[in-house]
């Protein structure tokens, strides 16, 4: 399972979601990119249809903002 | 439709993974040599709630736990084989290259602070060659979060790192049988370290931030 990992000297509980953080990093920021656009929907409010680029980048900073701030998405 | 998670070397251990045939959720993929694990959806814009990323990952995350796994970003929506096919174009050779290197290597992400004091760079600079110098200087990577990512890279099969300067989000590719030493290593490593702080490990996550360095990577650990 993905979480935190334990290692020497690491203190608990100080870093809550950086695991959420580095989830959003991955799957909205890394992993393959095939021909054509992606379309997600982001926080329920409009399908968002951007370069794929431009897309990745806005949704991973918002939600990252969301997460910074203590906001959990949906 | 179609929404992908991941291609995979073996699909039938990959469905055996995700309860297959028992749910009845997921399916594989074919084109060409390489197999893709996917479930059918009726969503063309899947919604990036915190649930449905924590879906794909656990996906993803059972995948690679069964087989050698290239993930696929969150949102990718095919027609079905004939779309995958086209859309793959010359990515097909990337993940077909990348399937054996990932076999038992696992990707392990760190976030690590540097406490000195650095030096902004400037709002106004006198030139836009003296302002870009500044930048650079702001976001070169803090002495000792570089000293921790050469002694992590040299312990890992590959490395990434994005830096603004005071703290590093780097990510590395590792042998699965290797995690808990890496995490050992990080802990001794950053104890040693002044300055170093905040210091987290997540993972093992399948490796996203590895499948565009088909050039750099081989099967064998230091080739």
């Amino acid at each position: 399972m993905t979480d935190m990992l334990e290692y020497p000297g690491r203190e608990r509980d100080v870093f809550e979601n950086v695991t959420l953080l580095d989830l959003a990093d991955r799957l909205l920021h890394k992993g393959v990119v095939i021909g054509g656009d992606i379309v997600i929907s982001v926080a329920g409010v409009d399908l968002v249809y951007v370069s794929l680029r431009a897309l990745i980048s806005s949704v991973e900073t918002a939600l990252e903002r969301q997460l910074g701030e203590g906001i959990a998405f949906r | 439709m179609i929404y992908l998670y991941a291609a995979v070397d073996d699909p039938f251990r990959a469905l055996r993974a995700l309860g297959e045939p028992a749910t009845g959720r997921y399916l594989v993929v074919q084109t060409g040599d390489l197999s893709f694990v996917g479930s059918y959806t009726d969503r063309p814009a899947p919604e990036a709630s915190r649930s449905a990323l924590a879906d794909h990952s656990r996906c993803v995350q059972q995948l690679v736990d069964a087989c050698a796994v290239v993930p696929f970003r969150f949102g990718t929506v095919i027609e079905g084989a004939g779309d995958l096919a086209r859309r793959l174009g010359p990515r097909h050779t990337d993940i077909a290259r990348l399937l054996p290197v990932f076999r038992g290597r696992v990707e392990l992400a760190l976030r690590a602070r540097s406490g000195g004091g650095r030096q902004e760079a400037p709002k106004a600079a006198s030139s836009g060659t003296a302002y870009l110098r500044a930048l650079l200087t702001e976001r070169s990577m803090a002495p000792e979060l570089s000293q921790l990512h050469g002694v992590l890279t040299a312990s890992a099969v590959a490395a990434r790192a994005d830096s603004d300067g005071g703290q590093i989000k780097a990510a590395y590719l590792v042998d699965r049988a290797g995690v808990e030493g890496f995490c050992d290593l990080v802990g001794r490593t950053a104890a040693c370290l002044d300055g170093v702080s905040n210091v987290s490990v997540t993972g093992p996550w399948a490796p996203y931030s590895f499948v565009d360095e088909t050039s750099q990577l081989s099967t064998s650990h230091g080739q």
